[in-house]
């Protein structure tokens, strides 16, 4: 990695964290693109990296929540361990499909994301 | 009990669907968790939220771990974008306090769409 691509990703991580707070979306909807179009990983590697990148970023977000009292651990934990079978699936398709098709079905889910914001945010 | 019971198909739903989503495109899976929290078992938006923190925790700790197993993760860039994301977080929150409006919002999904052109045509 030269110097630029470290500093553009620090920035880039900074500017993923902080639109995250804002809008209330995942840190992984912006990971996945720096990392694979300025880090330089593979879509693969790119999404498999931003899982681990935003383990920091969840478990502080979930202490603060936890300690501001609105947290249901009991449900919270029921589908967070539930949710390991659906990661395995997840994880076998991801590794199973072509880079580019994976790439485009990203490509897909960024825009369902901004459609939902786009819902989110209609008039009341 | 049916109510248990359909509480009970919800949660493992929920977790199946978000674990799925979440391996599938490397993201924490609060798109389908948030919502259906809501919808199938009645929370409000801010248990919501603050719930699928918790989920998103477990997930992509699961997540993480098999793709690790797999050689897909790499640690150096995970640390390099990670760490700063938990700084911006913080600011991030703050800001949201003093700036929420929908024009900003609908920015923001126009520069998710536009990255989403700009993977397709690279």
């Amino acid at each position: 990695m030269t110097a630029t691509t470290v500093t553009l990703a620090l920035v880039l991580g900074f500017g993923a964290g902080a639109l995250s707070g804002l809008f209330g979306v995942g840190g992984g909807v912006l990971f996945v693109p720096t990392l694979a179009l300025v880090v330089g990983l593979s879509q693969l590697g790119a999404q498999a990296t931003s899982l681990a990148a935003m383990i920091p970023v969840v478990a502080f977000g979930a202490w603060q929540q936890h300690r501001a009292g609105n947290v249901r651990w009991r449900e919270g934990i029921a589908v967070g361990v539930v949710s390991i079978i659906g990661v395995t699936g997840g994880a076998a398709l991801a590794t199973s499909l072509d880079e580019e098709l994976l790439r485009n079905l990203f490509a897909g889910f960024l825009v369902i994301v901004a459609a939902q914001l786009v819902w989110s945010a209609r008039r009341p | 009990m049916p109510t248990g019971k359909r509480t009970l198909l919800a949660l493992g739903g929920i977790g199946i669907a978000s674990g799925f989503l979440s391996a599938l495109f490397g993201v924490g899976g609060g798109i389908v968790v948030v919502p259906l929290l809501v919808l199938l078992l009645g929370f409000d938006s801010r248990a919501a939220t603050a719930t699928s923190l918790a989920v998103i925790l477990i997930t992509a700790l699961a997540g993480a771990t098999s793709f690790a197993l797999l050689e897909h993760v790499d640690w150096d860039a995970a640390a390099l974008v990670g760490l700063p994301a938990l700084v911006g977080s913080v600011a991030g929150v703050r800001l949201q306090r003093l700036v929420t409006s929908r024009e900003l919002t609908l920015l923001f999904a126009v520069f998710l769409v536009a990255v989403a052109v700009v993977l397709v045509l690279e």
